[in-house]
């Protein structure tokens, strides 16, 4: 069989591994399946993940990325033509052509490998970059609720209402995300990349494709054999290279950015070309600067993002008002930890937790936040923080959950805009589905004189209330008249 | 890129047949009335029966049997819509859903008949999945041969429900497609209808912004219940909620009433739960609206009997 063949099943085989993996969370998020660790498998491959979690609190599961890396001392990029989810949805939209650029701009990958690095350490996570998480958070929170919107209003038109089986293991609501949009554009964006020049974002982005570039600089393994006698200088092989890597005969091939896509193998007419396994074997030099100077960059480079991360710690972080999920550790360490995979927003049965852009200062890009409009948290449920793959919201469990109680924030009211406070009318919406927790309701009605008449008005007990904002997401005034803040909220 | 006359039609037509179908999934559907909404049958007894017992399955059956066995309401080959309420995600212990055992005798006792279809569904105000395994009905029911459904968003029809309140409301499917419905609310206190029963548990088969209807709770349920009868009221009076309703903080806030109220006038039901409850002085809301309003008979002949 032709390795190029081998490389498409491999790629079907780990995509479709992918789709398991966002199908998983959303069997969690309906109780069809406890929470396992299927759900999150590609983050604990990724060692992007890896060289955060050594920064921010080492989890022992992120280990099992240890292999994948290692072997792209032998296997070059493999991991972004084999295995990858994002390199194989750009594939699919790459075109063939030549590279416009040269390998100084490709270099450039380093540099945000580099400042994600640095910026870990001062404790900045800069992580909507990662590959992995990109695409996780396109299909569980931007593709996954568009497919079951379009079936819910589909149903809805042909006026039949959803089959058992769907119910069963789809939400009977729709599903609505915050700012998913941005989650596709930021997708949408890097494949309209292809436009300029095919793989754009593997070659000159992407910080994991950095990480493996520079393992794979190595030179050792897997070796590109070009046979002079037998090229006829075609040049098919370099049409059709993913990465520019300069197959063709006459010009040295650039091991370190080559992904064994075997399109170069697969291509030529001659057989001119073969990969073959080297113990050493003379290549180009990636790094072919000196290395004082190397030296000298890295350092620089650190020491500034170390402080550019240090004052925009500092200077500019908000004091963030945000609902956060229940078992989340303490702010600053929750934005460190946060690796904004958007798994908990999936497996979040109620659509409480929506991925934040801004809310949560400028650094919480796509850390998860509550928003009472869509959804609230509910008091049996720990799912979040089951699943939670870093560790950035604490394992919790249900009985802790309740007996502690674990609060999010408290709710307050509106008392110009409630209806029985403000017209005398009556309104017990938030009294009726507040979960009374500590065994009694936060939420209380007293009989009060307003406008002359005696209305029961709800009361919020600041001891009583753990934040769950059900009352905000059930109140019938438009903002709601109850609204949660995160007073009070425990953090670990 | 010139294209043919016959391609440019073709686009043209799905392009079109796209629009229609874009502009049809933002509408709500409106349908006409599938069947009746009366869903009681010509001759029913005309009295209540309550059973007092240790065992609710038991008395279940008991009540049922009392009224003259489930073919007295349901004929073979009748698709029957079994309506618990399933409001809440909380341990039977907590009293705020049905009884399982009791929904399970009502089922069981429904399936004796022959029925062509059951249908075991409600509206819940929580998240579906967790209300229906947490209240224990879904488990109470496997083997059973009924559907346990989910309700979702689109599974409702607005109809017009000429009321004094209410004048259209959206109606769940089912309730209007199926020849007769079984009714089994669970007693417990409520913060604004004073106490919930039978009656305030159609509100578990409307849809839309449900929150309108605590304007004006009295005329809202009167109205919905001079709309939609069901064939049978089977009050679950087990284990009561008489505090923190309607979900309650736990065990410490039901009490063990022990019994089961059986009837078809919804507003006779509703009044014996009431008493059994001590309200009898302060009668909820919507049943002194109902008698006002001549819903059905207040104090019908009652049955009392002890296992």
């Amino acid at each position: 069989m032709k390795l190029r063949k081998v490389r498409i099943f491999s790629q079907i085989f780990f995509f479709l591994l992918f789709l398991v993996q966002v199908f998983c969370g959303i069997l969690i998020s309906n109780e069809l399946v406890s929470a396992n660790p299927l759900s999150s498998i590609f983050f604990y491959m990724d060692p992007l993940l890896l060289i955060h979690s050594l920064f921010t609190g080492f989890l022992i599961i992120f280990l099992i990325s240890i292999p994948f890396l290692l072997l792209s001392l032998i296997f070059r990029r493999y991991f972004c033509g084999w295995i990858c989810p994002l390199g194989t949805l750009i594939r699919i939209f790459s075109r063939k052509g030549y590279g416009k650029f040269d390998l100084k701009f490709r270099k450039f990958k380093n540099f945000t490998l580099f400042a994600f690095i640095f910026l870990t350490l001062s404790g900045i996570t800069f992580l909507f970059m990662d590959p992995i998480t990109i695409v996780y958070r396109f299909f569980s929170s931007f593709l996954y609720p568009a497919i079951i919107n379009i079936f819910l209003k589909s149903f809805n038109f042909f006026g039949i209402s959803p089959p058992d089986f769907f119910l069963r293991i789809f939400p009977s609501k729709e599903v609505f995300i915050f700012h998913s949009l941005s989650i596709f554009l930021f997708l949408f964006f890097i494949l309209l990349l292809n436009y300029f020049e095919k793989n754009f974002w593997c070659k000159y982005i992407c910080p994991l494709g950095a990480l493996f570039s520079i393992f794979s600089s190595v030179k050792c393994g897997l070796y590109l054999e070009k046979d002079i006698e037998k090229c006829i200088n075609c040049g098919k092989c370099q049409l059709h290279c993913s990465m520019d890597v300069n197959p063709i005969c006459g010009k040295e091939w650039e091991h370190f950015d080559c992904i064994l896509c075997m399109n170069c193998v697969n291509v030529c007419p001659t057989d001119a070309i073969k990969f073959k396994y080297r113990w050493r074997f003379s290549s180009k030099e990636y790094f072919d600067v000196e290395k004082r100077k190397t030296l000298n960059s890295l350092i620089g480079m650190g020491l500034s993002f170390y402080l550019i991360g240090g004052f925009l710690k500092y200077t500019n972080r908000i004091k963030n008002r945000v609902l956060r999920p229940p078992g989340a550790l303490r702010e600053e360490k929750f934005l460190e930890k946060c690796i904004r995979c958007g798994e908990c927003v999936s497996v979040c049965p109620t659509n409480f937790l929506h991925p934040a852009l801004f809310e949560a200062s400028f650094d919480g890009i796509y850390t998860p936040i509550g928003v009472p409009q869509y959804g609230y948290c509910e008091d049996r449920c720990v799912r979040c923080s089951e699943v939670c793959p870093s560790g950035a919201i604490k394992g919790i469990t249900i009985s802790e959950k309740l007996s502690k109680p674990i609060r999010i924030g408290t709710a307050y009211i509106d008392k110009n805009r409630c209806i029985p406070w403000n017209e005398g009318k009556s309104c017990i919406v938030c009294e009726e589905v507040c979960p009374a927790i500590g065994g009694d309701k936060a939420i209380k009605l007293v009989v009060k004189d307003v406008n002359g008449k005696k209305v029961k008005v709800p009361e919020v007990s600041n001891k009583l209330c753990i934040g769950c904002s059900i009352c905000e997401n059930r109140c019938p005034q438009n903002p709601p008249a109850i609204f949660v803040t995160n007073d009070g909220e425990i953090r670990f | 890129m010139k294209i043919t006359r016959r391609e440019a039609i073709i686009d043209i037509v799905l392009l079109s047949l796209s629009g229609i179908f874009l502009d049809g999934c933002g509408k709500k559907r409106s349908e006409v009335l599938l069947k009746n909404p009366d869903k009681r049958v010509t001759d029913y007894p005309g009295y209540v029966v309550q059973v007092y017992g240790e065992d609710p399955y038991r008395i279940t059956k008991k009540a049922i049997d009392l009224l003259g066995g489930m073919k007295t309401f349901v004929k073979k080959g009748e698709k029957v819509l079994i309506k618990p309420n399933i409001g809440f995600n909380r341990p039977s212990y907590f009293g705020s859903d049905t009884n399982p055992m009791v929904v399970k005798a009502v089922a069981e006792e429904v399936l004796k008949v022959g029925p062509s279809q059951v249908i075991v569904a409600d509206y819940t105000l929580y998240n579906p999945k967790s209300c229906y395994k947490r209240s224990g009905i879904y488990d109470a029911l496997k083997g059973l041969d009924v559907e346990v459904k989910y309700v979702s968003q689109f599974d409702f029809v607005k109809v017009d429900i000429g009321g004094k309140f209410i004048k259209e409301w959206e109606i769940y499917r089912y309730f209007l497609d199926v020849d007769r419905v079984i009714n089994v609310p669970v007693l417990k206190q409520h913060s604004l209808a004073g106490l919930s029963m039978a009656m305030k548990n159609l509100m578990g088969v409307i849809g839309g912004k449900r929150s309108y209807f605590h304007r004006d709770l009295s005329n809202a349920l009167v109205d919905l219940n001079s709309f939609l009868h069901p064939t049978l009221n089977i009050l679950d009076c087990y284990r009561v909620i008489v505090k923190n309703g309607p979900q309650g903080g736990g065990i410490k806030d039901t009490v063990l009433k022990k019994s089961v109220i059986a009837g078809v006038d919804v507003l006779s039901v509703d009044f014996y739960g009431a008493l059994l409850m001590g309200y009898g002085g302060n009668l909820p809301g919507y049943v002194i609206e109902g008698k006002r309003r001549n819903l059905g008979e207040l104090d019908r002949e009652l049955k009392t009997v002890e296992i």
